[in-house]
This record gives C-alpha cells, structure tokens and sequence, in this order.
C-alpha cells in the first residue's frame, strides 16, 4: 500500500507574544496526512488546534512567530513566496472556520462573499462569466442541502440561522475543486442533532469529491466515525496517535485514557468526567511532561525530561509518555 | 418621520431656550445699538419698537411668527435684516466647512488604512505620533502656521480673504463658478479655501485616522479577516472592501461630531484668515449683544447638526444591513 503523502507538518512552533512574555504554545508538532485520508486532531480547548490549522495557511496574527516545514504534495509552504501560498488557498486548501457566524463579513450578503470566493478560484475566463459564476454558487448552495438558495444568496448573515451559516461556510470552502480540508470543528456552536447532520454532510462531500481531511475536534466521539487516524494533542505537544479502531480500543496515553472518559457511553448517566487540574502554562511550560501536573501517573522523570515517541505494534500506533519505554 | 419630528421639536426648544438666555441677560440691546449718547426717549421708543417693553412670552410670540416667514428681525450691529446677514455670510462657512470636512474624509481614512497596512512598523508609529500631536494642536494654532508659512515666508496660496464670483447666485464661490463654466474662476475659489481649509480640517483629520486605525486594525483580527485571507483572496480587496466597510462605521459616527466642532473652530480661522463667514459674524453679535443675529445663528447651526446627524446616520445605515434592515422593522 503504497501511501502518497499530501500535507506533512514538521517540528513546528508557535509562540505568541503577549504583554506578560512569551507564550509556547505549538512546541516542535508533527503530522502528517495521506491522499484520500481523514485524520483527526483532538485535544481539549486551547491545547492548539485552531493554531495548528492556521499555521498551515500561514495566516496567523501579527504577535505569532512561527517555525518549521509544512510540505504539501512536497513544496514547503513555509518558503513559499506569498504569491504561490495565496495561489495554494485559492486552488488547494479549504479551511472551515471555527465559529460560522463570525467567520462571514457582517455587512456583505452572502452572494458578495459566495461568488467573490468562486471568482477567485477558478481560471479567470471562466470567472468573466457571470452565468458560470451564479451555476457554481447555486451548485454549492444545493450541496450543502440549503433548500432556497437564491433566497440565501439575497441575505446577509444575520438573516440566516446558525445551521444556514454553517452550511454556507461548509458550500464556501467546497464550491470549488480543492485537495484537501482543514475542518475546526465543524457545528460545535450548534445544538447536538444539527452538529450531527453537519458532520455527516461535510462526510458525505468529502467522500465525493475524494478530499483529504484533516478534522479538529475537542471530542474523541466526534471524530470517530468519521477518520481512519487520529491524533490527540494535549498542551501544544502530539501526545498520541494511530488508526481510529486501534486507538479507541486500546489507549495508552493517560490524556487519552482521561479524555475517553469524557466521551458519553450508550450505558452511562450522560454525566461528563472532566479532567481535573489546570491547563498548560504556555509563559512558563515546564521543560519535561507538559501533562505531568495532572498526571495521576506521573514519574518522576516526568518533570524533568521530555517523553519521545514510542512505537507500539506495527499499525503506525505510537504514544509519547515514559510509562511506554 | 419620527425622527423629523423629534428634529422640529428640538429646533423648537433650542429656539425658547437660547430666546429667553439672550433676553435674560444684562444689558440693554437697545442703549447698545443707539450709543451711550443717544437721548432716553429716543431709546425708550426703540425699545418699545423692539417690544422689549413686553412680557417674553408675547416677545417670543411675535419673534417666532417673524421666524416661521424667514423674518429674524433686523440685526443692530449691521443694521440690515438678519436673514440678509445670513444669506450673506453663511454660504461663506458651509463652503469653508465643506472643504474642512472634505479634506478630513480623504485624508483622515487614506491615513487610517495606511496606518492599518503597516500595523507596528515605523509608517504606523509616525502616522500615530502625528496624529497625535493633531489632536492636541488646537486648529488656530495651525492656522497661524500657516499663514506664517505660506502667506510670508513662502508665499504660493492666497493667504486671506475669499474669491468674489459675480453674481452670487448660491452665495458659494466655487459653485457659482462651476454654475458660470468658469474654471480658471474655479481652481482660483478653490486655491482660496487650502490654508483655512486645511487647518479647520487638521484636527478632524487626526481624529479620524486615529478612530479608523483602532476600528481597522481591531477587526483586521477577526474572524472573517482570517477566512478571507484563507480563501486566497487579494490583500487589497480584503483592505479596502471587506475589512474597510465594517470598519467605518465608528469613522462615520466621528465624522458627525466633527462637524460640529468644525463650525465653532471656524471662528478663529475666519478670523485669522479674514474669512467673510457666519462663524465670525455670530461671535462678533455676541460681542455686540446683537440679539437677533445671536438667536439667528444659533438656529441656523442647530439646523445644520440635525441635517449632519441625519446624514450620518443614512451613510451608517447604508454601510451596515443590520441596523438598516432591522430599523425598518421596528419602526
Ligand atoms: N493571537 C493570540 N495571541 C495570544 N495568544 C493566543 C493567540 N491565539 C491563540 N492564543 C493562545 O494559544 C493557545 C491555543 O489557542 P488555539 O486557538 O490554537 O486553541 P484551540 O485548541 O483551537 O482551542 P479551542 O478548542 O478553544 O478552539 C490558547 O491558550 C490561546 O489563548
Ligand atoms: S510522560 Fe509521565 S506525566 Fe506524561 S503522560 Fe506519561 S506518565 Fe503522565
Ligand atoms: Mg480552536
């Protein structure tokens, strides 16, 4: 099985300045996604996530700096002149934004938005013609299941429910051939049922125009019907990752293990464990374990040096902790 | 409709309020505009021509039924209708504010985006410490800058005075010549306005920069920035259309401000730049206790801030569905 690499992060970092120093967040990450796959990034709230995908666009805020490689399809992108990395936007990476409803320009409608996305990606002749324009708009609007899309066109964001805008951003980012999907977790300002059906209809599109996906989600229930590999991140660091099956069945990472934990059973209460203890210190993370303060079985060599990854069995399945050396 | 409404009943309150401070002050207007040496029966029958021998009320009544006809009275500095006075000098100010606030739009914005373009690098901070100092100079203090600077020392722009376009048929130099198709009468008018122009317009100018900068660069963080640079569209359309647009709204409140500030700092620039305008006339009523002209002046102003307001409030609505769309149905 001859697996064709797509995106490959190398050793990147992330530090954002801020009034107090500097915070450490992305501390040498590593990832890869293959052609055809859809890989999870799971970690709870401010471990990186969002960062993560946005370093990969290269569209950080002014006080981030950041470092390392990320290859797609083997260019660098980290090199590349801002030509060429708007030119990979325009025509080979989508990303679906965290909140819908910020992430649309208030005081546009959305054909304004819908159709200046389209022109942009498509070869300039056709982007002249009007007619070709509204087909591809109307196109995506009928994907994504919005049932009036001209009514959808003619509004502006706040006429527009918080489904329609996650819908709208979904047809936004899949208007036009792309190869691969940054997705920060789709429909979690959602309610529940229609979280599911957004998840389900981005899965659907993908499987159809045979997208690589890379799918943020701070819950391990989330990704799993929807990823072969997974990878959790706790604190900025990769803590864990392997097949979807595997990792489900067999956890090793004790973030892992807790974060299993939060995910409800058929069986249980519905009640969600939390993991106690607080979240990483970025001004001042510590030089060993960065889940050794809330690591109930944590070493001592824990607070002091870092864990490397461990290979376990031959699925590609690795945890980085000192209880697998 | 409603807010029509509410303008008139405003005008109308200003109107009793600044009638009865004028008639409440000390001071008889009608030994001021006789002289010290003028005989008592002479004064006492101009006062009882003025209906100052009267309760205010009734001296309210009778104004204002002069006001309704376009009738402020007759002014006792110039000694000619007050609506005269205002035609006369008026059209002198709104030019004059005009090209201020004109001036303040290009220039305010055009400083405020490229403030926001180089964000932290040294253009921003000059562009930020200029504006600065912008705001704390007052606009006479300019004015007598450049007077100094161009009207002596390198003397290119009439330094005082307007351009007379004969006939005056809106009073405004630059329209009535537009209205002649004399251009050269034109360029001439405009060249008149640069130094007053400019040193009303310096303040605002700082101001707006400053607010559209802030609003700027506070949504350049936003989310729908973000999506628009990661959707690969160009860095200029971004700047200029979908970050700008939002991001005016508060530069377009400002500017309503502005205006105001801009007819009461007209004063000091006519008087620097001996500009025929309203702003000078209503300050020298004041120094005469010329009654009629003060309340005249004050009315006319008060008028023109509701227009700025109402016209602040379009552009806003205009620039920002949410309050157009939600404000029509509310009401
Ligand atoms: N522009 C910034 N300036 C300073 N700190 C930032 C900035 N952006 C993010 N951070 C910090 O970096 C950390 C990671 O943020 P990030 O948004 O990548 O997390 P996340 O995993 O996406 O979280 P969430 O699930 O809440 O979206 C957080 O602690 C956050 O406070
Ligand atoms: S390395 Fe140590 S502290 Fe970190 S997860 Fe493993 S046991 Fe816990
Ligand atoms: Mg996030």
């Amino acid at each position: 099985m001859g697996k064709e690499v797509i995106l490959s992060v190398k050793n990147l970092n992330v530090n954002y300045r801020v009034y107090e120093g500097t915070m450490k967040v992305i501390d040498g990450l590593n990832l890869t996604v293959n052609m055809g796959e859809k890989v999870g990034l799971v970690g709870e709230t401010g471990c990186g996530k969002t960062s993560t995908l946005k370093s990969i666009l290269r569209i950080m805020p002014q006080n981030c700096i950041y470092s390392g490689e990320i290859y797609f399809e083997g260019n660098d992108m980290m090199k590349m002149k801002s030509d060429k990395m708007r030119n990979m936007r325009r025509r080979n990476i989508s990303m679906i934004f965290q909140d819908p409803t910020s992430a649309l320009n208030p005081v546009f409608t959305i054909r304004d938005q819908l159709y200046s996305v389209i022109r942009n990606s498509i070869p300039e002749r056709k982007a002249r013609n009007k007619r070709e324009v509204e087909k591809i708009a109307e196109k995506a609007l009928k994907e994504v299941y919005l049932a009036d899309p001209q009514r959808v066109l003619a509004g502006y964001p706040f006429q527009l429910s918080g489904g329609m805008r996650q819908r709208v951003c979904i047809a936004m980012a899949l208007a036009t051939n792309k190869d691969l999907l940054l997705a920060d977790e789709p429909g979690t300002s959602l309610d529940v049922t229609i979280q599911d059906q957004v998840l389900r209809l981005i899965d659907e599109l993908v499987a159809e125009k045979g997208l690589s996906v890379l799918l943020v989600s701070h819950s391990l229930g989330v990704v799993r019907e929807m990823t072969d590999r997974i990878y959790v991140m706790y604190g900025g660091n990769m803590v864990e990752s392997g097949p979807t099956k595997e990792l489900f069945k067999e956890p090793l990472h004790p973030y892992t293990v807790a974060l299993l934990d939060c995910v409800p059973k058929l069986t249980g209460e519905g009640i969600r464990a939390t993991i106690s203890g607080e979240m990483v210190d970025y001004l001042n993370p510590s030089k060993g374990c960065r889940f050794a303060p809330r690591c109930k079985k944590a070493l001592n060599i824990c607070h002091s040096t870092k864990p490397i990854q461990n290979t376990v069995g031959s699925s590609g399945h690795w945890v980085a902790c000192h209880l697998y050396e | 409709m409603k807010r029509t409404l509410w303008s008139v009943a405003a005008l109308i309150g200003l109107s009793i309020l600044i009638f009865s401070l004028s008639r409440m002050l000390p001071g008889d207007p009608a030994r001021m505009a006789l002289g010290p040496r003028a005989p008592e029966y002479v004064v006492e029958e101009l006062r009882v021509e003025m209906r100052l021998d009267q309760p205010l009320h009734i001296q309210y009544g009778y104004w204002a039924s002069g006001v309704v006809r376009g009738d402020f009275g007759r002014s006792l500095m110039t000694r000619r209708a007050v609506s005269q006075d205002i035609r006369a000098y008026l059209p002198a100010t709104i030019e004059l504010v005009i090209f201020a606030a004109t001036v303040q739009v290009i220039f305010g914005i055009a400083l405020g985006v490229l403030s926001t373009m180089y964000n932290g690098r040294w253009v921003d901070n000059i562009i930020r410490i200029v504006a600065y100092l912008g705001i704390v100079t007052p606009a006479f203090v300019f004015g007598v800058i450049f007077l100094l600077i161009f009207g002596y020392l390198w003397p290119i722009l009439p330094a005082a005075g307007r351009l007379s376009v004969e006939p005056a048929i809106t009073g405004m130099t630059t329209v009535d010549s537009l209205l002649k198709g004399d251009f050269s009468s034109f360029f001439r008018a405009i060249s008149h306005f640069i130094l007053p122009g400019t040193a009303l317009a310096m303040n605002g100018v700082a101001q707006l920069a400053r607010v559209t900068r802030s609003s700027m660069v506070d949504n350049l963080k936003s989310d729908y920035v973000d999506m628009a640079f990661s959707q690969g569209l160009n860095e200029s359309k971004i700047m200029f259309k979908y970050l700008l647009r939002p991001s005016l709204i508060p530069s377009v409140s400002m500017m309503a401000m502005q205006f105001a500030i801009l007819f009461s700092n007209a004063f000091l620039v006519e008087l620097i730049f001996n500009w025929p305008g309203l702003s000078r006339y209503g300050v020298n009523a004041m120094l005469y206790k010329d009654f009629n002209a003060i309340i005249a002046v004050v009315l006319v102003l008060g008028i023109v801030f509701i227009i700025a307001n109402i016209l602040a409030d379009t552009i806003i609505a205009l620039l920002d569905p949410r309050i157009r769309l939600q404000a029509g149905k509310g009401a």
